[in-house]
């Protein structure tokens, strides 16, 4: 009972309570660049989320059996970063040989990922707070639908922008960054939820 | 000792990423046809963009992949169009031949400088101090960008002008890019007559600041005998599809703007300067 309360814990938090884009402000620059077509938020976030997930599962073990023993904790960045990118390469090869259309729709969003400072946070965040393994992979695959939540919330807020009549020195960025911080506030009510 | 495990051990999660990547891409290579190698050889591998992709590379990836048209790439010309329409299959269709020109004659003799210009010598840094040294605002600036760029070497600055050499030219038109007035446009290769000034400033003003511009007077509408020039904005232009190259217009021409894109200009402009 204990294990399903604290995945269920785990799960609430990081979608909706700790959302990493909305309430920690992690992995911004994807959440701005590629909100302004819901099919390409999909795209991103489905690839992230494969990413996150795959980088915790990954970096968890890496730290607790490799660094920890060896009172390396603070090689935790460096090993993560070059692990993330082996990671992303990995999928990509995978994906052009077995997807190709898959690949191609994820184009250039899949070779950013490499530098998302949300997967690294996630990472890092995750050997920080989980002692068990399944919570850190759990973690990751919530931290991926959060994302995913506030990129594909966020891209239908600027698809219906489009079409307003906008003052002229709000067009484009600046609206953006407003709503942005409009759907950040949103999340904020989520705060104590549960008592988390 | 205590620094070499850390070294060690990133040193091995290194190069166990680097196996792990290497034994992939060897294990599951991307799908690059015979087809799209082919394509890309018979390419003639400038990465120049003239045909609207990123390179080469996409080019020939598109060609196997949307079967698209065989004659984008100008400086392949007919040879490429017929070895890539022959590997894909699409009808064979004459590459439409492009060459690069300058639209402008604002030499040194005909425009003056508007200040002593002192900093670096390229066009782009130049264009950014009150648009340039030249007295005309839209003129050619005659410090080279495009000659620079030019991977076939046909652009020539001659007396604070550039100028291109169309036999030497493969209508990639990596000069339009960089040129930071657009004044190389493409121009397709049977077209007889242009007008060399892109200049939208009335007669009096162009005047003053360039002895080679266009006023608009529009001499050349009344003795085009096939009608093809029209002036809007005290400026002419040539309707290629109606011009039959006769060179009325450009020998009626006071200020010479005029020329027959085989290089020549038809009336000294020097014998008509007011």
């Amino acid at each position: 009972m204990d294990v399903f309360k604290n995945i269920c814990i785990i799960l609430v938090s990081a979608i909706l309570v700790d959302n990493y884009v909305l309430a920690q402000f992690l992995g911004i620059c994807p959440f701005l660049g590629v909100s302004k077509k819901t099919s390409s938020a999909l795209g991103m976030s489905g690839a992230v989320t494969v990413v996150m997930t795959l980088a915790g599962a990954v970096t968890w073990p890496i730290f607790k059996y490799l660094l920890e023993p060896n009172d390396l904790g603070y090689l935790a960045t460096m090993a993560f970063i070059l692990i993330i990118a082996m990671l992303v390469q990995i999928v990509e090869i995978l994906l052009k040989r077995f997807i190709p259309s898959l690949y191609n729709s994820l184009g250039v969003y899949l070779p950013l990922i490499t530098t998302n400072c949300a997967v690294l946070g996630v990472t890092l965040l995750n050997i920080e707070e989980f002692g068990k393994f399944y919570e850190a992979v759990l973690n990751s695959f919530a931290a991926g639908v959060g994302f995913a939540l506030a990129l594909i919330l966020f891209s239908g807020i600027r698809e219906k922008l489009e079409s307003c009549d906008i003052p002229k020195c709000f067009r484009g960025m600046p609206i953006a960054l407003i709503a942005a911080s409009i759907t950040a506030l949103s999340f904020a009510g989520f705060a104590g939820l549960f008592g988390i | 000792m205590e620094y070499l495990i850390p070294i060690l051990i990133f040193a091995a999660l290194a190069i166990f990423a680097g196996a792990v990547l290497t034994f992939l891409s060897f294990k599951f290579p991307s799908e690059t046809t015979d087809d799209v190698n082919a394509v890309r050889d018979a390419l003639p591998g400038l990465n120049c963009g003239s045909c609207g992709f990123a390179g080469c590379d996409e080019y020939a990836k598109k060609c196997v992949s949307d079967k698209l048209a065989p004659n984008l790439c100008t400086p392949g010309g007919n040879e490429a169009a017929a070895k890539i329409a022959k590997i894909t299959g699409v009808p064979f269709d004459e590459v439409k031949s492009v060459k690069a020109h300058v639209i402008c004659r604002g030499d040194y003799n005909a425009t003056h400088d508007k200040y002593d210009y002192r900093g670096a010598l390229s066009c782009a840094a130049s264009s950014l101090f009150y648009g340039g040294r030249s007295s005309c605002r839209d003129g050619c600036l005659g410090f080279g960008d495009c000659a620079e760029v030019c991977p076939s070497d046909a652009i020539k600055v001659r007396n604070g002008v550039a100028v291109v050499d169309r036999e030497k030219c493969t209508g990639c038109l990596m000069c339009a890019k960089v040129c930071p007035k657009k004044l190389i446009v493409p121009i397709a290769e049977d077209q007889p007559m242009i007008v060399s000034c892109i200049s939208k400033a009335n007669g009096k003003e162009t005047r003053l600041t360039c002895q080679h511009g266009c006023i608009g007077c529009k001499l050349c509408v009344r003795n085009c005998p096939k009608g093809a020039i029209t002036v809007t904005d005290f400026h002419a232009s040539i309707d290629p599809a109606l011009c039959d190259g006769c060179a009325k217009c450009a020998e009626n021409c006071p200020v010479g703007c005029i020329t027959a894109l085989n290089g020549k200009i038809i009336v000294d402009p020097e014998s008509l300067l007011l």
